[in-house]
């Protein structure tokens, strides 16, 4: 659907350069959901925008790489011709939906807005379309909800306004940034239960960017973990729960609060500042398994098994094993 | 067992002002009627979503909101009481949930840690201040050199270290953590909540632990209160409250809380709607509107808060007693 190759994005600031998002490769596949984790300050967001060509430009620019999607690197097309594909076949919920939504209109002409500018239709059946997509998302009395500000909504209905909009040009790709992380748990319940019926009545693919994991292991069916600015790790959601192969990995799993143990696991020290970062792999001063490899350089991806990806000199199995081990359960 | 805080039937109101002459229109109901006590080196976990009330009653016990009824009481002597002569800076801190706004970015951290050291008359030189922070900074993990810095030199982990410094600086007995870990990332929680921990043995420490993260409650607190709508309603132990949840309400936190398994496929319980406002006033039990097991006495009569296992404190009509 859309391959990312070598992407890189690089703020430049007065702290110096910045690899926001360093050598990316990561494809989303036809119907599929792909999660991409990792902490604050990683790179999650800078790779979407980078997707969408939003990096506010300065500070930052793609210096390199390439975005196929649908035969067309991204990076290479027209303004123009960009407005056809963004916003239209690739579209992005954002994290805070107050302040993705223009406050001084109504929401029902803000998603009409989307509508005549994507498709062409006449107003009145733009409306219709908008009434259509509200009760789609379930907001209960679409007509009257049509004339409210967005101050009128709540944070979760809100967020059903943004994913009306996202979902109103039909596209092929739905970005989700964290779009349940400023919600009620049980409202965060309600907004995937949302998204999980959008996905299967739209038939899109999705990029679900946060930093939950259980999150991830209730909606991705694939996962990318990201640490300052790098992908680590890319596997299949079970497979990267049930054997992480980056310490990194494994280390944010077992952080997380599990039943029958009473304390937390922690990792030591802090994610580095982008501005700052370590020779070698960025990770080795928190790894556990750190050789003098790690010191020196940065590991390449490899491939462990069929969808096993990881980028690490010393990885929790050895990436041999873990191929045969793959082999021998085939 | 004695309890060291005791809250009983507290009450906080706001009053809605609206128009020219500042009428009141309505009250909201922040805390309405909540009683709860926390015993000596006991961890008490608040949980509820937000606008729910968790940080009204923080503040309430911490003395920086009158009630509108209702009492406090820290060892049987109401914080409340005009005469009392209680100096309760001393007995309950609060550490606070946004490291980035909690500390002053014009004082050193010594200023910070030690402010209060010195308004209570603990140390009398600035050599006794200089010695007593870095002994806390080091407690909290921090390198004792750091004494000269300002908290913009800090990440967001090492301010919330410094913020429990600063709470630990008077060796207080209860500490209202208010959010503590929500916003650092997950890799630096659990640093955190293992300091917490320590801290807790080492100083026997209470703690009112407000959070609106289930799993995180349930590490650390060997009690947990749930609230919805400014009213307790579950109380229990959170091995009880989690192996058998009573009040439908902590059953659909439960359910709705993800979990970092991919194998367990569970079926979440999706509430219908959003927390209403509470001021809205309506019959019966604040929760019938979005329950999904209510029945028509729900909406009518507000059920009574009663222990119906042992400890185990819910109030729903559906629940069935000992």
């Amino acid at each position: 659907m859309l391959k990312i190759e070598n992407l890189s994005t690089y703020l430049y600031t007065e702290d110096g350069l910045l690899k926001a998002v360093d050598k990316v490769n990561l494809e989303i596949r036809q119907g599929e959901t792909l999660g991409l984790v990792g902490e604050s300050g990683c790179g999650k967001s800078m790779t979407a925008l980078s997707i969408m060509r939003l990096i506010p430009t300065p500070p930052g620019r793609i210096t390199c790489g390439k975005i196929f999607f649908d035969g067309k690197n991204l990076l290479d097309l027209e303004e123009k011709e960009l407005r056809q594909i963004r916003g239209k076949r690739i579209s992005i919920v954002f994290q805070e939906p107050a302040t993705s939504l223009n406050p001084v209109w109504k929401i029902g002409d803000q998603i009409q807005e989307s509508i005549m500018t994507h498709q062409k239709k006449t107003k009145p059946a733009a409306k219709k379309e908008v009434l259509h997509l509200l009760n789609l998302v379930g907001i209960s009395f679409p007509e009257e909800r049509f004339n409210d500000y967005p101050h009128q909504l709540s944070g979760g209905m809100r967020q059903r306004v943004m994913l009306a909009m996202a979902i109103s040009s039909k596209p092929d790709i739905l970005i989700a940034d964290e779009p349940t992380t400023a919600l009620d748990v049980t409202i965060q319940a309600q907004i995937l239960d949302l998204l999980i019926d959008l996905k299967k009545r739209m038939n899109m693919s999705v990029l679900f960017i946060t930093h939950d994991f259980g999150i991830i292991a209730e909606m991705a069916d694939r996962v990318a973990v990201m640490y300052a600015g790098r992908i680590v790790e890319i596997a299949k959601t079970e497979e990267l729960f049930r054997q992480p192969l980056h310490p990194y990995t494994k280390a944010l799993l077992d952080v997380l609060p599990k039943e029958n143990i009473k304390s937390f696991k922690s990792i030591p020290g802090e994610v580095p500042h982008l501005a700052d970062l370590p020779s070698g792999c960025y990770f080795h001063p928190r790894c556990k398994k750190t050789l003098d490899i790690c010191r020196r350089e940065f590991p390449k991806m490899e491939k462990s098994d069929k969808d096993h990806w990881v980028s690490c000199w010393n990885p929790n199995i050895s990436i041999k094993e873990s191929y045969s081990n793959w082999r021998n359960k085939r | 067992m004695k309890n060291l805080l005791e809250a009983k039937n507290l009450r906080k109101y706001f009053p809605i002002e609206r128009g020219f002459w500042r009428k009141t229109k309505a009250m909201l109901k922040a805390v309405d009627g909540v009683s709860f006590s926390i015993g000596f080196k006991e961890a008490l976990g608040l949980v509820g979503e937000s606008g729910c009330g968790k940080t009204t009653i923080g503040r309430l016990i911490l003395k920086l909101l009158e009630p509108t009824s209702g009492a406090v009481f820290l060892e049987n002597e109401d914080i409340f009481k005009k005469t009392t002569n209680l100096n309760l800076a001393e007995e309950i801190q609060i550490i606070f949930q946004d490291p980035f706004s909690s500390l002053n970015p014009r004082l050193t951290i010594e200023e910070i840690v030690g402010e209060s050291l010195i308004f209570h008359k603990r140390v009398r030189t600035r050599q006794e201040k200089r010695k007593a922070v870095g002994e806390l900074l080091q407690k909290v993990g921090l390198n004792s050199s750091f004494i000269g810095r300002y908290p913009h030199q800090f990440s967001g982990g090492e301010r919330q270290r410094i913020g429990i410094a600063r709470a630990l600086a008077l060796r207080p007995r209860l500490i209202i953590a208010d959010e503590p870990v929500s916003s650092l990332d997950v890799s630096i929680q659990a640093q955190i909540f293992n300091l917490m921990k320590d801290l807790q043995e080492e100083y026997n420490l209470a703690f009112l632990f407000i959070a609106h993260n289930l799993e995180i409650v349930r590490l650390f607190c060997k009690r947990v209160a749930v609230m919805y709508l400014g009213k307790i309603v579950e109380i229990a132990s959170s091995d009880s409250l989690f192996q058998e949840p009573l009040h439908p309400y902590t059953q659909a936190l439960i359910s709705a809380t993800p979990v970092a398994d991919p194998t367990v496929k569970k079926k979440r319980i999706v509430l219908k709607g959003e927390v209403s406002h509470s001021i809205e006033s309506f019959s019966g039990c604040p929760f019938h509107p979005r329950c999904f097991k209510a029945i028509p006495l729900c909406s009518k009569v507000i059920p009574s808060f009663e222990e119906k296992r042992d400890g185990h404190w819910v109030s729903c009509h559906l629940v069935n007693g000992k």
